[in-house]
């Protein structure tokens, strides 16, 4: 019953995507890149590989997920402040560089109908590729990060719009235009629907099964996971993208208390699927003729790369955003979508335009998608460069103010690790002798009522341990009864040099933790016979002290 | 999406009734994944024969590397080594044992030899997931105990691994199934190899991101899983060694925690879409399932029960340990899932198979319980045998030796105490035996042995026991009599206090031994400190 050429295609997918990953990793490439190329090799270069329908499906999860995640990272009031600021340059942008590449596609010999489609295309910038890269630099959150991601949301809206358009352009002429201006009221009336749906299901709905959820991690991860599918089938049903449907799940778990948890948990599924998407990618590019013409593949990728920033950063500078800001989130559109291959697909498909304009889109797309990564894994050297050689002057935006660093950085700290009796009781004593304290466990009953700061999440997460600042704290202890985690929490402190205490639950350990540099170790049977004893002596037992 | 979507649905569903039940959530998934079929409102495309892209088939295909994957990872004899001898004998005897009886069971239901073999199998072995969720909830799973029955469900994972290599080359003949014997110990080799020599090196070396690790290890996976393929293997062979090759430390930490989100996503869609190919049973089917279900609930426990006390334990801790291995494995399941796609069974055998799982699954939290260990006790026939030294008075009683005994001792026989210590571990009475310290071997909850103890005329009683239960049927037992109890949550702390004991809190002694060396080691700054409270 097995489909072989299914897991032979993922094995090698995942196969390529990791030698390539690797190598990147060495050459500091980002790994979009790699798995890029990776799908590359496995596509048009051997033809090794052909995208089933269920690698599709996997690549459809992992922009869910990944959309998911940065709804669960940006809460309504993250969100709300950049609301105007994307829709107006989102807006703005579409219609500037659109203007802008049917005069570049007309300069360089395009009819009108080829023109108009190639410039279209070029418009949008690769939700997925910015959030993947803001998500790997910790980003999102930051006012560029929710700028991008505002934008990239007015682009997604913008582009249904543009699909129901063509869509009754490409029928013949038997959609009116009454029923075209149908469709795009019901994209927009769905848009609201759905959001009042999930506004009113986070408010009212969700956040008294989900308490009940979280005391199970893999319960309440399920939970989510389905909440997210379901909403992302609301969005289908409303004729809205899977990026809008999954963005918005997110959203409406964001102001729940295990939202970083959750994140984290969803993470590495994501990371998964998003790899088989990227390199499915590659494996789709169908470059074709296209690699003849590459004055035009240069021309046109120049313009993404070039032109669109400076649009851009022209709007956002207009808003008052200072000249940092506008760079930063400027960076981020230098490279066109997935959705502008669909695009032109479509035009294929309904005769508007020649094969061979979606193999240029396509090497557009590589170029584009590759270097634009490159600018924005170091928009901060490239900051620094453009404004030392007077390039940002032209557009007297505010000047930058300091960068804030937002996330207030733990050191010098006691983290504790697992909040049984032994870990509140150490919890409490050490914050009771001055010690800033830091408690973590998965479940959120037992983090209640700590004098401390608290942190809900699985310590074999490595995010957790650098969200709890591992390697800046002053001790580790760990009061878990759970001997793998605290093996692993051991290798943790010694590969960052923490001293460590831990508990020890079976005497057979105790080898194995010294070996491990641990420098405490907690033995509550052997403890308890000294107080024992104490209760003994009290009760007239024993006289003395042994 | 929409299939996808569904699937997850009911997992969700599944997980949530699993938790309000106090269920293991597999038998939760697994029958409403049969409801989602039975009701028609999934269902495989073409059948369970041959489907090409059919999203259920890629779940049960993706759901069944990962688990087997992720149980060869936790295939860490390092672990077990210390039990090797028990694991070794209650394993092999349990899963020989039982996959005879099965087998001759399933003859004498009418099924052919090797549809009969394939049932003996399926009840061979014991389920680790679930086994892991008790041990868990009971606080065992590292305990000695614990750790041996571990080891058995992880050397019964292997054997069953072995046995699905040799069914799926049943059919052409002893030559055919020697060769895929040898291609399996060669992956074996490998992953051996890999695990030793290059797994730890490679993630201490190259200190990959977690993105790059998860990538990494998947990578590793197809490569086994591709290995198996060439070399004529099920992919499941290739997953298991893969996992092996990544089961030592730090390699099994360091990618247990990136690997569980997969896991936990792939098992709940496998099961539910392994329940969905369950097709709606006949009475013969239902009956079928009932006879070999009981057989797993009524054979497994004095199967286990005498070789696991045979190899030192104790006989409550060998009749814990056979009530928890009383259900079928969910490698029965991919055995099943095997046979399916190999041609040797039929869809209505891998239903009985999946519906045995079920039922039995359903029935360990119910049937591995203290009550029900309690309610065998005295059936058990060497229960008698004990080493007695008559009943004393005046006294005082010790429940429970444990690693701390001798501290606890020491100062009571200074004081001139006469003494008695209950253990139920036959290597701890030895070594008192040795000392000289009076003692019986027995189960310190259990009232006979209490009598026979004297706790009623004791002067003391001081009780270090494994589960709060126990000292509170002593406290029923002996009223009038002080009862001094170690235990480690605050709330049983309170319990026995309410009872009428006086607690001892270990966490609370731990936290002032702690304390003690924070305020003079780190609280004063004096680092390169290597002190160790052992």
């Amino acid at each position: 019953m097995f489909d072989e050429p299914f897991i032979r295609s993922l094995g090698l997918i995942v196969i390529a995507g990791a030698l390539f990953a690797l190598v990147a990793r060495l050459i500091r490439m980002p790994a979009i890149v790699a798995y890029l190329i990776a799908g590359l090799v496995l596509g048009p270069l051997t033809g090794l590989v052909e995208i089933s329908p269920t690698l599709s499906l996997i690549s459809e999860v992992g922009i869910a997920l990944l959309l998911f995640l940065v709804g669960l990272e940006l809460s309504f009031d993250k969100i709300r402040d950049v609301g105007p600021v994307s829709v107006v340059a989102g807006l703005g942008q579409v219609v500037f560089t659109a203007i802008g590449g049917l005069l570049i596609c007309w300069l360089l010999g395009f009819g009108l109908m080829e023109g108009l489609f190639l410039a279209v295309a070029l418009t949008f910038s690769s939700t997925v590729v910015v959030v993947k890269l803001l998500d790997e630099k910790q980003e999102l959150d930051s006012l560029y990060g929710r700028i991008a991601v505002g934008i990239f949301l007015v682009q997604d809206l913008v582009a249904i719009v543009i699909l129901t358009f063509l869509t009754g352009l490409s029928a013949e002429g038997e959609r009116t235009a009454g029923a075209i201006l149908i469709g795009v009221a019901r994209a927009f009336g769905g848009m609201a629907l759905l959001l009042g749906a999930v506004l009113v299901a986070a408010r009212f709905v969700m956040p008294r099964p989900l308490e009940w959820a979280a005391r199970s991690p893999e319960t309440l991860f399920i939970w989510s996971l389905t909440w997210c599918f379901l909403v992302v089938l609301g969005a289908h049903f409303l004729h809205l993208s899977l990026e809008i449907g999954a963005f918005l799940a997110g959203v409406s778990l964001a102001q729940l208390p295990y939202n970083e948890d959750l994140r984290r948990r969803v993470h590495p599924l994501m990371n998964f699927c998003i790899a088989v998407f990227f390199v499915s990618l590659g494996i789709r590019m169908e470059l074709g003729a296209a690699r003849m013409e590459w004055v035009t593949v240069v021309v046109l990728s120049l313009f993404v790369l070039l032109g669109n920033p400076l649009i851009f950063m022209w709007i956002i500078a207009r808003m008052g955003y200072d000249e940092r800001t506008s760079f930063f989130t400027s960076v981020t559109v230098a490279q066109i979508s997935e959705f502008s291959f669909i695009f032109v697909g479509l035009g294929v498909s309904s005769g508007l335009v020649r094969v061979d304009i979606l193999s240029l889109t396509a090497l557009v797309g590589l170029v584009t998608i590759g270097l634009s990564s490159y600018m924005i894994l170091y928009n901060r050297q490239l900051y620094e460069f453009c404004r030392r050689v007077g390039l940002l002057r032209m557009f007297r935006s505010p000047p930058a103010r300091e960068e804030v660093e937002t996330r207030k950085l733990r050191q010098g700290h006691v983290l504790i690790v697992g909040m049984n009796t032994l870990g509140r009781d150490l919890a409490r004593r050490l914050t009771g002798a001055g010690e800033t304290v830091l408690a973590i466990d998965t479940d959120p009953g037992k983090l209640r009522g700590l004098p401390c700061a608290t942190l809900l999440g699985n310590v074999e997460y490595l995010t957790v341990l650098e969200e709890a600042g591992l390697s800046r704290a002053r001790l580790v202890i760990s009061a878990l009864q759970i001997e793998a985690t605290n093996d692993l929490l051991a290798f943790r402190c010694r590969s960052n040099g923490v001293p460590y205490a831990v508990h020890v639950i079976d005497l057979e350990q105790t080898d194995n933790l010294l070996e491990m540099d641990a420098r405490y170790l907690m033995i509550p049977k052997v403890d308890g016979v000294k107080l024992q004893t104490r209760e003994l002596q009290r009760r007239g037992f024993l006289s003395h002290s042994p | 999406m929409t299939g996808l979507a569904l699937l997850l649905l009911t997992a969700a569903i599944g997980h949530g009734l699993a938790r309000w039940w106090r269920l293991p959530v597999i038998p939760v998934l697994l029958g409403l994944g049969m409801a989602l079929s039975f009701s028609g409102l999934i269902e495989y495309s073409t059948g369970t024969d041959g489907s090409a892209h059919d999203p259920l088939v890629t779940a049960v295909e993706l759901g069944l590397t990962f688990l087997v994957f992720a149980s060869g990872i936790e295939l860490n004899p390092h672990r077990f080594r210390r039990h090797q001898r028990s694991v070794l004998w209650i394993g092999a005897v349990q899963f020989l044992m039982a996959g005879a009886l099965g087998f001759a069971v399933a003859l004498g239901l009418g099924f052919d030899r090797l549809v009969a073999f394939y049932l003996g199998l399926a009840v061979s072995a014991s389920s680790t997931l679930v086994g892991l969720r008790q041990l868990r909830m009971t606080r065992q799973a590292f305990e000695p105990f614990g750790r041996t029955v571990l080891g058995v469900l992880l050397l019964q994972d292997a054997l069953m691994i072995v046995m699905i290599v040799v069914l799926s080359r049943s059919l052409e003949g002893p030559g055919a199934m020697a060769m895929a014997l040898a291609a399996t110990a060669g992956l074996a080799v490998a992953a051996f190899l890999m695990q030793r020599y290059l797994a730890r090196p490679l993630v201490l070396r190259f200190k990959l991101d977690e993105e790059t690790l998860l990538i990494g290890a998947l990578a590793l996976l197809f490569v086994f899983v591709g290995v198996a393929h060439q070399l004529g293997l099920p992919l499941i062979v290739g997953a298991f060694f893969a996992g092996f090759g990544l089961s030592r430390f730090p390699a099994d930490g360091v990618l247990r925690g990136q690997l569980s989100s997969l896991s936990d996503f792939f098992l709940a869609i496998f099961f539910t879409a392994l329940g969905a190919l369950v097709l709606l049973p006949d009475a013969t089917t239902l009956v079928q399932a009932f006879v070999l279900a009981l057989l797993v609930v009524v054979i497994t426990p004095p199967l286990v029960t005498i070789v696991a006390e045979w190899t030192g334990f104790s006989s409550r801790a060998a009749i814990e340990s056979g009530l928890l291995l009383a259900q079928t494995s969910e490698y029965s399941l991919v055995l099943g899932l095997t046979g399916l796609a190999l041609g040797h069974l039929t869809a209505e055998v891998f239903s009985l198979i999946a519906l045995m799982a079920v039922l039995t699954m359903t029935l360990t939290p119910f049937v591995a319980t203290d009550r029900v260990t309690r309610w065998l006790l005295p059936l058990h026939p060497l229960r008698h045998r004990i080493d007695t030294t008559g009943a004393p008075r005046g006294h005082v009683l010790i429940l429970g030796f444990g690693s701390a005994g001798m501290w606890v001792v020491k100062p009571l026989r200074a004081e001139g105490y006469d003494l008695l210590v209950v253990d139920d571990d036959p290597v701890v009475i030895d070594q008192l035996q040795r000392a000289k310290i009076p003692c019986l071997r027995g189960d310190g909850s259990d009232e006979k042995t209490l009598a026979q103890a004297g706790a009623r005329e004791a002067r003391l009683i001081i009780a270090s026991m494994r589960r709060v239960g126990d000292v509170e049927k002593v406290l029923r037992c002996v009223a009038g009599v002080p009862v001094v109890a170690r235990v480690f949550e605050a709330e049983d702390a309170d319990h026995i206090r309410r009872l009428g004991g006086i607690p001892v809190l270990n966490s609370e002694a731990a936290a002032d031994a702690f304390m003690e060396w924070f305020r003079s080691r780190i609280a004063g700054r004096s680092e390169g400190a290597t002190t160790a409270a052992v």
